[in-house]
């Protein structure tokens, strides 16, 4: 496009304007503002995106170096100088199953006789309801004092 | 330091051998056309003259990458709107200064950048009016988006060819021609109001 194919309303406002001209006081050092900047470039450390980027990956790794020596070493193992007692870590659930098994053991024929016998006279009822037929119940029961019934001329291995 | 009449290719050869002085021949070539330039996308003369000053030191370390085929002229320019639109932008997302704005400085001196070329025959009435489309045509220029204000700032006030334009935004012809007649459509419609009432002004004289 031309400066001819302005519309013209705009070429004649165009015509008469132009970019004001730098003021004197800006122009006057000029020439040696620039050889200044030429010489703190030539000479001095210039900042730029390399030097920043350079001193951001020195620092990321003296921070991953101490990290390493310092934060992430496992910790010193204190030794006992005592001597370790014993300790029994025996189950509960063990001693608990030796207990009931002692507390079976200790229990005479006579004392288990009398444990049954407590527990059909106060379940007795509740029992035969269950297995529906009293009369069968009150058969097995008797078959039980007959079994149970130790005759006097029974091996004392049958007990 | 005189200027010279060598052209711009036995100064950079000269300046390229470490001739400080060659390359103050060419800064003091290209001095006010960079500043301008910088000006035209900063619309602030301090920030110009910094950018303009930081570009010619740029172009003095990287005169040994400078390609003998290409104009110096291009090349160069090419730097300062760089380094000029690096400034707009830090400059823009810190928000410190309005751009090409008319409004007058503390000290009272008019901040715009665009002045009126004098004319003999301008009444003082007429004189107003100009100075007021010449305001006008700023606010219209700083409401142009900013590659269609640097491209028509570069071309009409800058007074860059199409091919120079292209050469140091490094965008192509095509794209320049477009950007010129966006720029041009946008500020016509900116600009229309204003033009009419000053038409009518000046018929209603006659």
């Amino acid at each position: 496009m031309n400066q001819e194919e302005l519309p013209p309303e705009l070429e004649k406002i165009l015509k008469r304007v132009k970019l004001k001209e730098p003021p004197e006081r800006l122009m006057k050092d000029y020439l040696s503002g620039v050889n200044a900047k030429i010489d703190r470039r030539g000479q001095g450390f210039h900042v730029s995106f390399p030097q920043v980027a350079l001193a951001c990956v020195i620092g990321l790794s003296l921070v991953g170096v101490l990290y390493l020596t310092f934060m992430a070493r496992p910790k010193a193992i204190e030794l006992v100088s005592e001597p370790i007692q014993k300790v029994e870590a025996k189950p509960q659930v063990v001693a608990v199953e030796s207990q009931v098994q002692a507390t079976q053991k200790a229990l005479s024929v006579e004392e288990e006789m009398a444990v049954l016998e407590a527990f059909s006279e106060e379940h007795g009822e509740g029992v035969a309801e269950f297995f529906g037929d009293e009369e069968m119940f009150e058969d097995l029961s008797q078959l039980d004092e007959v079994e149970l019934a130790t005759p006097p001329n029974a091996p004392a291995s049958r007990v | 330091m005189e200027r010279t009449a060598l052209s711009d290719e036995e100064l950079v050869t000269r300046a390229r051998g470490g001739n400080r002085d060659a390359f103050g021949a060419l800064v003091l070539r290209y001095e006010r056309h960079a500043i301008l330039i910088a000006e035209g996308i900063l619309g602030n003369w301090e920030l110009a003259k910094d950018a303009s000053q930081n570009a010619f030191a740029k172009a003095y370390f990287a005169l040994k990458k400078f390609r003998e085929d290409s104009k110096f002229k291009t090349w160069f320019f090419r730097i300062v709107m760089n380094e000029a639109k690096d400034v707009y932008r830090k400059e823009k997302s810190r928000g410190r200064f309005k751009m090409w704005s008319s409004e007058e400085t503390e000290e009272g001196e008019e901040k715009s950048i665009l002045e009126l070329i004098p004319s003999e025959t301008e009444s003082p009435r007429e004189l107003f009016e100009a100075r007021e489309l010449k305001n006008q045509l700023e606010r219209a220029i700083s409401q142009l988006p900013d590659r269609l204000r640097q491209v028509f700032v570069l071309r009409y006030l800058n007074g860059l060819s199409i091919r120079e334009i292209s050469e140091s935004l490094g965008i192509a012809i095509g794209t320049v021609k477009a950007h010129l007649a966006q720029g041009v459509h946008k500020l016509k419609e900116f600009l229309s109001p204003v033009v009419a009432e000053a038409q009518g002004k000046s018929n209603l004289r006659r």
